[in-house]
Parts: structure tokens; sequence; C-alpha cells
């Protein structure tokens, strides 16, 4: 793979692959900036790549190299950032392939999340603002709100449901899903 | 992992990357520059047996004298310093107190007939400073710089040199004029408050100067203003809230910080004291789109960013020029840290809170902390707000806060009553007000009044 055609490579999909290993629970943005340019790093030196006429394709075989490295970080760490093995990761890719990127890049689920926000309500949107944004830990942001931990943490994950199922809603609607 | 564990974890990691600013890097000069190393100058064959008694002492001695004039060749070249100067400093005049500030001039595109040329080479990691007198700056054949007078500004890559495909420059203060030719690569200022794009055109980028230490707890680049002025062509502004295009019909724009002290029901417009002023700035959502008839109307959203912004707390700005300056983006400040402290004078004392011009240049409005009364209500601490009655508007203090939502008083400490001619300066850059002292109407665990103050569209 010549300079050109590797630049060409990690500029296509390095956004995706960023995600994706934070999504799989790369623990920070330094591990997930890490696994990303091992993976490049491993498609590099791989003598099996996709045709560049074939993104969709690359772009699986890149999450299978990244699926791969992150799996042997977890491992390598004495305590693992969050619980995986083998079909855990596959469960993922299967979602990420299917709900998420549905034959494209994603784009749609994430203007379609940027719709959502707007919609919401004044306590979950300033719940969000506070642990996203202004990056609070869950002690700060329940002691906000005047809740428990275990309350500010069961609140935004339903706020992330209610997220996805209007995501859901939306990507259906919009793209006859 | 079942369907419900992995939509959380990608809506979770699109949060992230929404709300809270992390998106995907570039990663691609880290992974070419390991892919691509350089290379050995040494060949990596099959080497021959050599016979190092024959050859040893050879080698040795020629080793030697390589290490020699390597030496001589680099200590006899090697610039004198880092840091290039334009001329002397010159005596510096005594540190003038935040509330002697006066309102920045505005920068000015045209540029001074008699900058003298400078044919110093500035390779990536020089840094260049100015004093009393302006100086030209060619970097990659396409980029002519002119750095104005009392400006430090860091090259950090030029087209051509290295693995660099673009031109790059930080500017650390002062102001800078770029005339960029079309068609030879590109180039971009990057400043604390933002970077600056641009392809092909002539503009001046100007940052402004902090007066002082930002306190204890706050974040890096407070206290700054940056002001973009395009002259020809297009530039791009990123910021962390959002995108600015300027050119010949927009042509000026920045970035600036301050106190938001109001915003109205409607989200509509937000009154900001701004850093590098006195007064209270009254701005509105950017028009876009052209006129009404047309499609144009309020950008919505940097209304969406307005509706986002709480006052009491310290924005940064993203804004516009058009019949004065208008919101493109605009975002909450929280302190890099939960606590901390800041030094300045009181300049506004409300129930059970206060406003500090602070040493450091920036506008900070703190709230008594709260505690929890009988019933278990919250309510303002009575012992601050004791400490918050014994102030006077012009008294220099060191507060100690915590921050939770806002920055709430943990101690205050005087440092110094008024300081003299505070009086006869109010008004003019030392707006002083006082707010519901006698507590008539104030109940226990109200929020404070927000500062009736008068409204009013202010030029920078």
């Amino acid at each position: 793979m010549s300079r050109d055609e590797l630049e060409a490579l990690v500029l296509a999909h390095q956004a995706e692959l960023y995600r994706y290993v934070r999504y799989l629970g790369a623990a920070d943005a330094t591990a997930a900036e890490d696994l990303v340019q091992e993976s490049f790093l491993a498609a590099f030196k791989s003598e099996n790549a996709p045709a560049a006429s074939e993104p969709a394709r690359r772009a699986a075989w890149l999450r299978g190299i990244a699926r791969n490295l992150f799996l042997q970080y977890c491992r390598s760490r004495r305590t693992s950032p969050v619980q995986v093995d083998t079909q855990a990761l596959e469960a993922g890719e299967r979602f990420w392939a299917e709900d998420f990127l549905r034959g494209s890049d994603g784009f749609e689920y994430i203007e379609a999340l940027r719709g959502c926000m707007e919609r919401l309500e004044e306590k979950p949107r300033r719940a969000l603002d506070l642990f996203y944004k202004q990056k609070l830990s869950r002690t700060d942001v329940a002691a906000a709100f005047q809740m428990t931990e275990n309350g500010i943490k069961s609140f935004l994950q339903r706020v992330r449901a209610a997220l996805g199922d209007c995501i859901e809603r939306r990507v259906k609607t919009e793209h006859g899903g | 992992m079942n369907r419900d564990e992995a939509r959380d974890r990608l809506v979770d990691t699109l949060l992230h990357e929404a709300c809270g600013g992390e998106e995907p890097p570039d990663l691609s000069a880290r992974v070419l520059s390991r892919a691509f190393p350089n290379q050995s100058i040494f060949a990596r064959g099959k080497s021959k047996r050599v016979d190092w008694r024959l050859w040893g002492p050879a080698f040795g001695a020629a080793a030697l004298m390589g290490i020699v004039v390597g030496l001589w060749l680099v200590l006899a070249n090697r610039p004198a310093a880092p840091i290039v100067e334009n001329n002397p400093p010159e005596k510096k005049a005594p540190a003038r107190q935040p509330q002697d500030r006066k309102p920045a001039p505005q920068p000015e595109v045209a540029p001074q007939p008699e900058v003298p040329e400078v044919e110093d080479p500035f390779r990536p990691g020089t840094i260049v400073q100015t004093h009393g007198e302006p100086r030209k700056i060619e970097l990659a054949g396409y980029c002519a710089l002119e750095l104005m007078p009392h400006s430090t500004l860091k090259i950090e890559q030029a087209k051509g040199t290295g693995d660099a495909h673009t031109t790059q420059v930080a500017l650390h203060a002062g102001a800078l004029e770029s005339s960029v030719e079309p068609g030879q690569g590109g180039f971009a200022v990057t400043t604390e408050l933002g970077a600056v794009a641009v392809l092909g055109t002539r503009f001046m980028v100007k940052l402004a100067h902090t007066d002082g230490p930002r306190g204890e707890g706050n974040r890096k680049g407070e206290g700054r203003r940056l002001e973009i002025k395009v002259a020809e062509g297009k530039v791009k502004l990123d910021a962390p809230m959002g995108d600015l295009i300027l050119n010949t019909e927009q042509k000026e724009g920045g970035i600036f910080t301050g106190l938001l002290v109001g915003k109205d029901r409607e989200n509509k417009n937000i009154e900001v004291k701004a850093d590098y002023d006195d007064g209270v700035l009254k701005l509105g959502p950017r028009w876009i789109g052209g006129m009404p008839d047309a499609g144009g109307g309020p950008d919505k959203e940097a209304q969406e960013r307005i509706a986002r912004v709480y006052p009491s707390h310290r924005v940064r700005v993203l804004w516009v020029r058009a019949e004065g300056p208008r919101v493109a983006g605009v975002e909450l400040l929280p302190p890099e840290a939960k606590e901390g402290t800041d030094e300045g004078r009181v300049t506004f004392i409300g129930d059970a809170m206060i406003e500090l011009r602070t040493t450091a240049g920036t506008w900070e409005r703190y709230m008594a902390r709260q505690v929890k009364g009988d019933g278990g209500r919250w309510r303002p601490d009575g012992e601050i707000l004791h400490q918050i009655e014994r102030l006077k508007k012009g008294d220099r203090v060191r507060v100690s806060w915590k921050y939770n939502e806002r920055k709430q008083i943990g101690r205050i400490e005087m440092l110094d009553g008024p300081r003299e001619g505070a009086k006869e300066r109010e008004g003019r850059d030392a707006p002083v007000e006082r707010e519901g002292r006698e507590g008539k109407d104030r109940k226990e665990g109200d929020r404070p009044a927000q500062p009736d103050r008068p409204k009013k569209d202010r030029d920078f």
C-alpha cells in the first residue's frame, strides 16, 4: 500500500473507526486514538485489503481489525474497562452495521439524534448538558438535581433509551426503514 | 451484549460527540509518520565479515573526526536563539490595574508603509516577538505575514518543510495581517480561542491581551478576545461552539469571553459583560439566508445555542458583525477545576451574590453557597450573606469558591477597601451597582434577582 493509498484509507474511515472503538468500550479518547492508529497500521501491513472501490467492505474489514485489537487491549489490562468476549463484540458489530450504518455511514442516525435532542424537555436536557458537555461526575450531577448517584445513573439511562426510541422512529419515518 | 445495551452504548458515544465536543480526531499524520518513518542511511543487507584488527583504528579515527566536524558545523551554524525579536523591548510602563483598561482599539487592515523588510528564514518552531515595530514574515513562498507591534507568533509548520502539507502559525498575543496566494496551499492561524483557516485571502487576526494572571481553577484563554477582519477572499473560523465563514460581505467577526448577565425568555437575546469592556452588550442571533421573502431569518442553530446557556455563567461568544454584533454561537465556560480562588474588585452586590472584576481581567459572578435549612429546603448560607452585606463597591477581595452549577462562595477575604478615586471613575470603567440590600422583599431560599441594569446595544 503506497503512502497516498494509506492516507486515503485513513481519511475515509478514521471517523467511523474512532466512533466504533469508543462504542465498543475504549476507556477514553487516548485509548481510542491508539486503537485506531494500530488498526490502520495493521491494515497497512495486511495484504488482504479489499479494493478501494468497495468502501463498505473496507469499513467492515477495518472494524474487524479494530475489534480484534480491542479484545487484545482488554485482555492485556488487569482491569478491563468493560466485560467483553468475542460473542458480545459480534453482537455489537451487528447492531452497528444494521441499525447505525444501515448501508450508509451513520449520518442519518447522528442527524436523528440531533433532532431528538432538540425536543428534549428542560430536565433531561440539563442533565445531558452537565454530564456530557460540562463533564461533571455522576456525583456532581446527582447533587445538582438533589438525587442519589444511582438515581441519576438510571435517569441518564432512561434519557438515552428515550433518545434511542426517538432516533429509531425518525430513521424509520424518514428513510422508510 | 444485547440490543438494548448496544443501543445505549451507541447513544452514549454519540452524546459524548454531540454534547461534549469529543469529535473524531484527525490521525492521518500520526499514522503516516509511523507507517513511513525516515529510512535509515545505513544499508540493512547482509554484512561481510570485517577484519577489525586491521580496520578498527581507521574506523575509530574517522568516527572521531566525523563527530568533531559535525559538532563544529552544528555550533557554527546554529541560530543564536529560537526566539526572534524585532527590536529591543521598550521600557515597560507600570502595570495597569484592570479597572484602568479602556476598550481595545479596532484592528486596522491597512498595512503600515514603513515596515522593514526582513530576510531571515523562519523555520518551524521559531517564536517571533515584536515590540515597538511591526515585522514582515514570508513563509513557504505563498504566505506573506505582517506581525503587528507587541505581538507574539510561533511558526508551527511551513508547507514543504518535513512532512508538512500546509502552513500553520500560532498567534499567542497581538495582531497578525496575512496575505495568502490562492491555490498554493493551506494556511491556518491557531489561537487559544479558535483556529482560522484560509485559502487565498488577505485578513487580519487580532488576539487581545489579558491583564493579569488567571485565578486558580479557571480556564486557559479566558479574558481574551479574537477579532478577524477580512479584506479579500474567504476565512473560516473554527471554534468549539460553531463555525463562522467570513468574506468581503460579512467581513468582521471573532470570539470573546464574558459573563452572561441576562437572557430573555424566548431565547432571542443575551446580555453579556464582555471581558474587554465595562458595559453590557445585548446580542441577538445572526441573520442567515438573505431577505425574509427569500427564506432568510434568525439562525436557528444560534438560537438553540442561546437556549442552552444560563445567566450567571461565564460564556464564550462567537460573533459576527451585521449592523452590530450578532451571535453565531455561544457556549458555557465552566471552570477547569471544581474549586479555586479569584482576586478582584467588587463591582456589583446583589441578593446572595456578588460580581468581581478580577485581576485576570474577567467578569465573575459568585452566588452564596447553598445549605440545607429547616425542612430540608436549600437556602443561601447565612454566614456568606453576612459577609456579602459587609462588602462595599470597590473593595478588593479574594473569593474562595466551589463550582456546583455556578461558582458558589466558600469564603470572602478582604484585601483592602475601595481604591482611591474609584468613585470618580464609576460609570466610566468600574460600574458598581447594588441591589436589594435592604432585604425587604427577599425571602429565604429565593433565587437571587438578576440585576436590572440598563440594556443597550453597545458597539465593539
